[in-house]
């Protein structure tokens, strides 16, 4: 299928999705009946739009480019998204028909670019921004233009090195008009399908001129992100308030220093490879080709870098989690020195352990070992980081909020992630696992069970300080339980699948693995359909979450971790309230919202159901031939689609010595629908005190579907089996609600009317 | 409302609904795109990737005093026609591809890899991408929509059910 079209459908869709969206819940968070009244102005009228374009474009305040980076990351992480999810729609067949092989190879490609460069990076470089200074007591980071520019290099790179999509749509839609010069020359810039390790000779031989700009698109990321790096370091360094010394810097801002340490060491080699292989495309150099150089040498080259990058990734999130874990159990972190230790250990270590990527490439045996020796050795910091923060939920008092719900679901895959990764150090494992879809699962245990987890923990956590508002808390806690789930499954069989030996990056496998592969791709589904939650509550409640009425929002006082962030939003918060008293003492919305506090308790009084028995004979039976209706229309859908056999209903009322016509055992599956079940059921609910009348229906139709299924079998199979059972069971729940429906609305207008 | 089944309300069954959504997304996708597939007929059009004629000289040399590997030669002129078209598109085309839009007899040969002379220069033609119609059993688009509707009322449960208490709330008031 033509993929540059439909990836480039899907991004539209999303984009009108969320524009659309942004409207409506800037609409519906006007005037309220709390009292959290805001006047806002039209976004059409000119002037604001105008100002509003000046504001962001040249903002330099370090929580106004946060902000930027946070939004950029996301977006970034959207598109990449949309790739992960067309390639495991790819996955859901054992043959490359869904999308070609090509396709395939470019998602790959796209996905672990824009993820790895262009989504988790700044993101975390967003948060750093926003909330270092505030938590190290500095007014703005120490270069804030610099710090401006850092980020304004980002879109064009990202820009630069997706310009494949774009170009393939451009020359799609014109070379439907017209041909020419033109459509070839954006006909030539195609998604190239090399990996996001971009190993030679494939990225060398390869003739398509994308593959330029990705190398100078990430070039340029590189030096966006080297700017942002600069900054922290100098900022931590130079700018700390009175209050902050080495011994009291809080551990996230530990972090982000040794990451901006790294940054500042990996990624001008990053930098120098990238423009060696852009020499050997285009101005005859041969490092990295066969005669004159060496293509394993791009990959010594890459690894030097990459092996860091992904501590670069993966320090901000550990930061993150020493940083909210002990706010959600009450208790201070555990062995903070060592934490911090431990950071600046795996800093240094991240740059000698490069090669345990190329065990298989070529190398001395004797040299593999001691890289197997410090990739072991690696482990340990990481393992102490994880003891630490065990001990430090032991005993201690989990909220069960959304962020600590995090906390642990990631200490929990973060630790499957990390005790694979030790394995894959060891030279004979990895020998045998490499290239297999465990090297996937193994990484995506981490890159996903730790980074978006404690991003969208911190997005959480610091949402009332941001925006003021809480969002939405529930719907928080079942999105961070869909988040781990789908995590869990799909990754999980991912080392399943690895474990079989299956290799990773084709878009053909052996049928054999075509089970395991779908239920990944639904695991991964789960995820997709957890992150649009987490965006809807992110926009919705930015407009229309619970405003909050003071900064002490997550209770810190009590323990005395009341921290430098929060005293700042609790100093503004006074300063507002003195210039501009809007926000009054109290805006909790009325409780009804809120199902845990003075929820509505239902408990109608049983005596009157039991007013009249020709009324309750009269209701059920309407109530019955309403529900039995309604499972009709379920039966004759799932008869049409073809699970079902309406022949079923000829055997019914040949059971009963009628005619064996379906229309007669039809009319006869109608009259028991209407008076004897609907009368059991009268007769049954009574007996159930203190279950709302629904529920009570939906259980009875659960457990009469059973005795349908049976009765009605004929013969399934496989798929039509599972559609059978699905449908039948949704048509006994229609049945239910319909029953007990129209039973207590008649209630309902009988009460009304005396 | 009891604390079981307030969790069960509010996670479990949005839960369940949201696997089901997921489940009817995955079939729905397949099954629609079977159903497409047949109609519009974009698949079964495999790709050639056709490498330059220096490319083509170092496989051949190979990388070993050996030299390389011994691959099997077609003359342009046996070529079927839309293979002809394929392979000249892929000279043509800056990344080295080209169509194969027509009967297709060397498919095997293409599989592994040939050597195509035409015009005194010879270049190496592999298949690079053998796009095959799917076979999918039709249930799967109907039951994937399905499970996704299913899925559908499974995430509403919650405010649904909200609504609906407070339906019964205000009959217990009016009665
Ligand atoms: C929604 C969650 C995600 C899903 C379903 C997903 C899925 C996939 C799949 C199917 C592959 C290809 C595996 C192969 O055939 O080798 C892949 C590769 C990759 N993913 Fe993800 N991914 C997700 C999130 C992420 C995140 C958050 C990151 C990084 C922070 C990431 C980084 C990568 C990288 C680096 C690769 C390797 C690309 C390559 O093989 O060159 N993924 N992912
Ligand atoms: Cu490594």
């Amino acid at each position: 299928m033509n993929r540059a079209l439909v990836e480039f459908g899907a991004l539209c869709a999303l984009a009108v999705l969320l524009v659309g969206f942004v409207a409506v819940a800037r609409r519906a968070g006007g005037p309220r009946a709390d009292g959290g009244y805001r006047q806002r102005s039209s976004l059409l009228d000119p002037s604001v739009l105008r100002a509003g374009v000046v504001r962001w474009t040249t903002t330099t305040d370090h929580r106004d480019v946060g902000l930027l980076y946070i939004a950029f990351g996301t977006l970034a992480a959207l598109w990449g998204g949309v790739d992960a999810m067309m390639m495991r729609t790819e996955l859901l067949t054992p043959a490359a028909d869904v999308w070609s092989e090509a396709t395939y190879n470019a998602l790959f490609t796209t996905h672990g670019i824009t993820m790895l460069f262009f989504f988790v990076t700044p993101v975390f470089f967003g948060i750093g921004n926003y909330f270092l200074p505030l938590l190290i007591g500095a007014d703005d980071m120490a270069f804030p233009r610099v710090n401006a520019i850092g980020f304004w290099l980002l879109p064009p790179a990202l820009l630069i090195t997706r310009a494949g999509l774009p170009s393939q749509v451009a020359a799609q839609v014109l070379g439907a008009l017209v041909e020419g010069p033109l459509v070839d020359f954006f006909a030539a810039l195609e998604e190239p399908g090399i990996g996001w390790t971009l190993y030679t000779p494939l990225s060398t031989v390869t003739a398509n001129p994308q593959i330029d700009l990705v190398l100078l698109g990430l070039h340029l990321s590189g030096i966006a992100t080297t700017v942002g790096a600069i900054n922290f370091v100098v900022t931590v360094f130079y700018e700390r308030g009175p209050d902050t010394d080495w011994a009291t810097l809080d551990i996230f801002s530990w972090t982000m220093l040794t990451t901006s340490g790294i940054v500042l060491f990996a990624f001008p080699l990053l930098g120098s490879a990238l423009l060696m292989l852009l020499a050997d495309r285009n101005l005859g150099t041969t490092f990295f080709t066969v005669g004159g150089g060496d293509p394993i040498l791009w990959q010594h080259l890459f690894w030097f870098f990459g092996h860091p990058e992904v501590y670069i990734l993966f320090l901000p999130a550990t930061g993150l989690m020493s940083l909210i874990l002990p706010k959600m159990v009450g208790r201070a972190l555990f062995g903070f020195r060592y934490i911090v230790y431990s950071t600046l250990a795996i800093g240094v270590l991240s740059f000698g352990v490069w090669a345990h990527h190329m065990f298989t490439t070529s190398m001395n045996p004797r040299l593999s070992a001691s890289f197997m020796a410090v990739s072991v050795a690696i482990a340990v910091p990481s393992a102490i980081k994880v003891f630490n923060w065990i001990t430090t939920i032991w005993d201690g008092r989990l909220r069960m909020a959304a962020p600590g719900l995090l906390c642990i679901g990631s200490i929990g895959t973060f630790v499957v992630g990390g005790v694979t990764g030790v394995f894959l150090a060891a030279v004979p494992v990895d020998i045998f696992y490499h290239g297999t879809y465990y090297i996937v699962g193994h990484f995506h245990l981490i890159t996903v069970g730790i980074i978006p987890m404690m991003m969208i923990a911190a997005s959480y956590y610091w949402y009332p300080l941001i925006t003021r508002r809480w969002y939405d808390r529930r719907l928080a806690r079942f999105q961070v339980g869909l988040l781990v789930v789908g995590s869990v499954v799909t990754f999980g069989i991912l080392l399943a699948l690895g474990f079989q030996s299956l290799p990773r990056r084709y878009a053909n496998y052996p049928a054999a693995f075509a089970p395991l592969q779908q239920v990944a791709t639904v695991g991964s589904y789960v995820i997709g359909l957890s992150a649009i939650l987490w965006l809807y509550n992110m926009i919705w409640s930015y407009w229309n979450g619970d405003p909050i009425d003071d900064a002490d929002v997550w209770d810190l006082k009590e323990t005395g971790q009341f921290t430098a962030e929060w005293q700042w939003l609790e100093g503004r918060l006074e300063r507002e309230y003195n210039v501009t008293p809007t926000e009054p003492e109290s805006v909790r919305p009325a409780s009804t919202t809120d199902p845990e506090r003075g929820s509505p308790h239902v408990l109608a009084d049983p005596r009157g159901l039991v007013r009249s028995v020709l009324d309750d004979t009269l209701y059920g039976a309407i109530g019955g031939l309403l529900g039995t209706l309604a499972m009709s229309g379920v039966l004759f859908t799932a008869a049409f689609i073809g699970v079902f056999d309406v022949a079923a209903f000829a055997e019914l009322a040949g059971l009963v010595g009628l005619r064996e016509s379906a229309l007669a055992g039809y009319l006869l599956f109608i009259v028991g629908g209407v008076t004897t079940w609907a009368i059991l059921f009268r007769a049954i609910a009574e007996f159930l005190p203190g279950q709302v009348l629904v529920v009570s229906g939906l259980s009875y139709a659960t457990i009469m579907s059973t005795g349908f299924m049976i009765a009605f079998y004929t013969g399934q199979s496989g798929l039509e089996l599972v559609g059978y059972l699905g449908f039948v069971l949704v048509a006994h729940w229609l049945y239910g609600l319909g029953l007990a429906g129209t039973i207590r609305y008649a209630e309902y207008r009988r009460t009304v009317g005396e | 409302m009891s604390d079981v089944r307030a969790a069960f309300l509010t996670y479990g069954v949005p839960f369940v609904g949201s696997v089901l959504l997921a489940v009817g997304i995955a079939g729905g996708v397949m099954g629609g795109y079977a159903l497409f597939q047949e109609q519009t007929d974009r698949c079964g059009q495999p790709e050639l990737s056709v490498a330059s004629a220096e490319e083509t000289e170092r496989v051949r040399e190979g990388f070993t005093p050996a030299g390389g590997p011994n691959v099997p030669r077609l003359r342009f002129a046996d070529l079927s026609p839309a293979e002809r078209r394929a392979v000249e598109a892929g000279i043509e085309d800056p990344d080295t591809e080209g169509t194969v839009e027509g009967s297709f007899p060397n498919r095997d040969a293409f599989r592994r890899g040939v050597l195509v002379v035409a015009e005194n220069e010879t270049r190496y033609v592999t298949l690079a991408t053998d796009d095959r119609c799917p076979q999918v059993s039709p249930l799967l688009l109907p039951l994937g929509l399905a499970a996704g509707l299913l899925g559908v009322v499974g995430v509403l449960t919650p405010p649904l059910y909200r609504r609906y208490l407070a339906f019964e709330r205000r009959q217990r008031e009016d009665g």
